[in-house]
């Protein structure tokens, strides 16, 4: 049985890894035209909307799937706490920090109307630091990145998310006045 | 030509003052208006409806997960893993080991088996 645990629990910490990208460059999507090639900006804010549905479960299954896995002895409280398990501080702690953020991202989405923009937009862009505090989980603690192939593929997905993450920022900068 | 009541209160133009506008305006050539965005100007944008678009992602995701699922089934205990919890190395440690002997031991005694010939 904790062998199947542990399968599990990488085979959806990849798949939660792989949904994050897609919620990711699918929210920058429409200020940066990098999904333009493949569907219209009202299509990839649907798709955008709707990833929390892909998101969720895979990342529970992940989170449950290593507290059931007698091996690898993470607890309930080291899922919301960081840095408190008896190794791996570091890595299992950045994971932590990022299962938080991604909590309140998802919460403050949800409370969205009872909020004001500013405050929704600071809790939205919590987002970024998250996504690059999983890369970090990922990196520092994933067993499958000892794969070549895995490890490829995961860099691949973090600099597209990386490079729109610039591209973003530097198309919502203010254009100089002409003159 | 704009009148203003106050200062900073804009009143509308009358159709006269208009005309009188529409005189002094210089006349632009084909040549001269700048090219307006039309579609042969634009990128095109892919069509993709928003359920493929998320029937695309599911089936992306859930492909990720299958492949890795076979991938860790198949390389269960990873040597160079970032990751290894002490309970590997206390089990490794702790494992008993099997001396392995020879069951069958030799003797000085003579055969008890013969082979019969006709």
């Amino acid at each position: 049985m904790d062998l199947f645990l542990w399968e599990l629990a990488r085979a959806s910490g990849l798949g939660a890894y792989a949904a994050l990208c897609i919620a990711t460059i699918s929210g920058l999507a429409p200020r940066t035209a990098a999904l333009a090639f493949l569907a219209q900006n009202r299509a990839v804010r649907a798709l955008h909307d709707w990833s929390p549905w892909l998101i969720i479960p895979l990342v529970l299954t992940h989170v449950v799937a290593l507290i059931l896995d007698a091996t690898a002895r993470i607890g309930v409280l080291d899922v919301f706490v960081p840095f408190v398990t008896s190794y791996g501080r570091l890595a299992i702690g950045l994971g932590t920090i990022s299962f938080d953020l991604l909590v309140v991202v998802l919460v403050t989405t949800w409370l969205r109307r009872r909020m004001s923009l500013a405050a929704w937009q600071l809790f939205h862009r919590l987002s970024y630091l998250g996504f690059f505090v999983l890369f970090s989980h990922a990196i520092l603690s994933g067993t499958d990145l000892t794969s070549p192939i895995i490890a490829a593929l995961t860099w691949l997905a973090a600099a597209v998310v990386a490079y729109y993450s610039f591209e973003r920022v530097r198309r919502s900068r203010p254009m100089p006045s002409a003159g | 030509m704009s009148r203003t009541l106050a200062p900073g209160i804009p009143v509308r133009e009358t159709q006269e003052e208009r005309n009188l506008n529409a005189e002094q305006r210089p006349v632009t050539t084909g040549e001269q208006r700048p090219a307006k965005p039309g579609p042969k100007n634009r990128k095109p944008t892919g069509r993709t409806p928003a359920w493929a678009l998320k029937l695309g992602s599911a089936l992306f995701a859930f492909a990720v997960f299958g492949g890795s699922f076979d991938y860790a089934s198949q390389h269960l205990a990873t040597a160079n893993a970032p990751l290894q919890p002490t309970v590997v190395a206390v089990a490794a440690s702790t494992r008993p080991t099997v001396a392995l002997s020879p069951t069958v031991s030799t003797t000085t005694r003579a055969p008890v088996t013969k082979t019969a010939s006709s």
